[in-house]
């Protein structure tokens, strides 16, 4: 629809409420990034992501009226869709295993690795697949959270608001899993050259 | 459109599916609010029974009862409404939490608005005497019994205490019901200046078990007050002859 084109979130919703056709701007908008988000949390196949992407549509669009102008549209969507996967994650008795993360992502990763002045080990390709592979092995509650800061660049505000958490604790996790991080990459440094590093999530 | 975006809005029209309507978001919001201010206003029934319980207790009494400090405190604590409180501040916090705004405040100052606001009400609630009449609503509640323990302290005939409601009153005289229901005649006849008992009035009474059912008191005063306030005052302590002396303090101790 052109007449998405120069429309807010917030104006969509609206339009939305009256028109569900509005409503698929909305989907149109955040497909891409809500699908990039679910692969990078959870080890769904493509077919699950479709179903899931579908129910965290049919379910922001059955609480369209619950949605909060104070809120950035884009929160609020992102907490359904992690409330969804999480979800998911009962329902089938699945905890995320190796999840992935492109490597033409290398780029976002370079946010991390900046963060924690590893931009040095960045040169080299191999250091970028073990930053990539530590990334992925951590605990869910700390490879979510910098997920969210790192790869999908949201704001500690963000972040808030899509997790329900105090702003307080979300800087702890951040500063909690890049210390684990940290303590994961000084590890694999040390097996560098004796064996490959062990994938595995907690 | 896109294909994921054609699905589901052929899902919605399929279905037939619709927003829901802004008052239900509303209303449940409401409704945590609601929940949330009856937990701190009946926890503060629960503070103003707690601070009833404390400020009432004979805190120097360990000695008469012939128990240590640490045994006496411990009998003392108000358990039942303690537990009672933190339920309903557990409560209050898991209800604000789910409000729209609630998960940006940290837990610790959650607790700590639930219990100010519930420790302010509380007290004002005990400054009119509803710490008293909340602890009497539940005393006869059989999971009430199971954590009070002032009976073990206060209602041991063979220890030499009693406590009760008054039922009955003559000259020398009174009948009182203890918690677990039973009557006693309690003989007056050694306390000097009797105060006018009333019928329902709560009292210790520190004194001999004389036969089943019976008991001659030595010391009386309120329940609801440490010993020698309110208009027991004025009673005389009882002096005991030499032999009786010998024989209460062998008792007591």
């Amino acid at each position: 629809m052109k007449e998405c084109q120069n429309k807010t979130d917030e104006q969509l919703v609206l339009l939305s409420l009256s028109n569900e056709n509005y409503f698929s701007c909305l989907v149109e908008r955040y497909e891409k990034s809500l699908t990039r988000y679910i692969f990078r949390i959870s080890s769904v196949t493509r077919e699950d992501a479709e179903d899931l992407l579908q129910d965290i549509f049919i379910k922001a669009y059955i609480n369209l009226n619950d949605f909060d102008p104070r809120l950035k549209f884009s929160s609020w969507i992102y907490r359904i869709a992690h409330n969804e996967v999480v979800s998911f994650w009962r329902k089938n008795k699945a905890r995320p295993q190796l999840v992935s993360i492109d490597d033409s992502e290398f780029n976002l990763i370079e946010n991390l690795a900046s963060d924690l002045d590893l931009l040095d080990e960045m040169e080299k390709l191999e250091n970028k697949k073990n930053i990539k592979k530590i990334l992925l092995s951590l605990k869910t509650e700390y490879r979510e959270i910098l997920v969210l800061k790192y790869l999908e660049e949201k704001s500690y505000e963000e972040i808030s608001d899509i997790l329900k958490k105090p702003l307080g604790t979300i800087a702890s996790l951040i500063s909690r899993a890049k210390a684990e991080f940290r303590k994961r990459l000084a590890e694999n440094r040390n097996r560098y050259g004796e064996q490959k590093p062990e994938i595995g999530n907690q | 459109m896109a294909r994921i975006a054609k699905k589901v809005i052929e899902k919605i029209e399929e279905q037939h599916l619709k927003p829901a309507p802004r008052w239900q978001f509303k209303l449940h919001e409401v409704l945590l609010w609601v929940f949330f201010g009856l937990a701190v206003f009946l926890g503060s029934f629960a503070i103003a029974a707690i601070l009833h319980n404390l400020l009432s207790n004979d805190w120097g009494a360990f000695a008469q009862l012939g128990k240590s400090p640490f045994e006496y405190v411990f009998l003392s604590i108000p358990y039942f409404w303690i537990i009672v409180f933190a339920g309903l501040l557990a409560l209050a916090f898991l209800d604000f939490k789910k409000t729209e705004g609630g998960y940006k405040f940290r837990s610790i100052w959650i607790v700590l608005l639930s219990l100010g606001l519930s420790l302010i009400f509380g007290a004002s609630l005990f400054f009119f005497g509803i710490g008293e009449k909340t602890d009497r609503v539940f005393e006869r509640a059989p999971i009430f019994n199971n954590f009070d323990t002032r009976p073990r302290l206060w209602n041991n005939p063979l220890e030499n205490t009693l406590m009760g409601e008054i039922t009955k009153v003559s000259e020398k005289q009174i009948e009182i019901e203890d918690p677990q229901g039973n009557t006693w005649k309690v003989d007056l006849s050694l306390i000097n200046k009797l105060p006018d008992f009333e019928v329902g009035e709560r009292i210790r009474i520190m004194g001999e078990k004389t036969s089943e059912n019976e008991f001659k008191a030595k010391i009386i005063w309120p329940l609801n007050q440490p010993m020698f306030r309110g208009r027991f005052q004025n009673f005389e302590m009882p002096t005991p002859n030499k032999n009786e002396r010998n024989n209460l303090e062998t008792r007591i101790n």
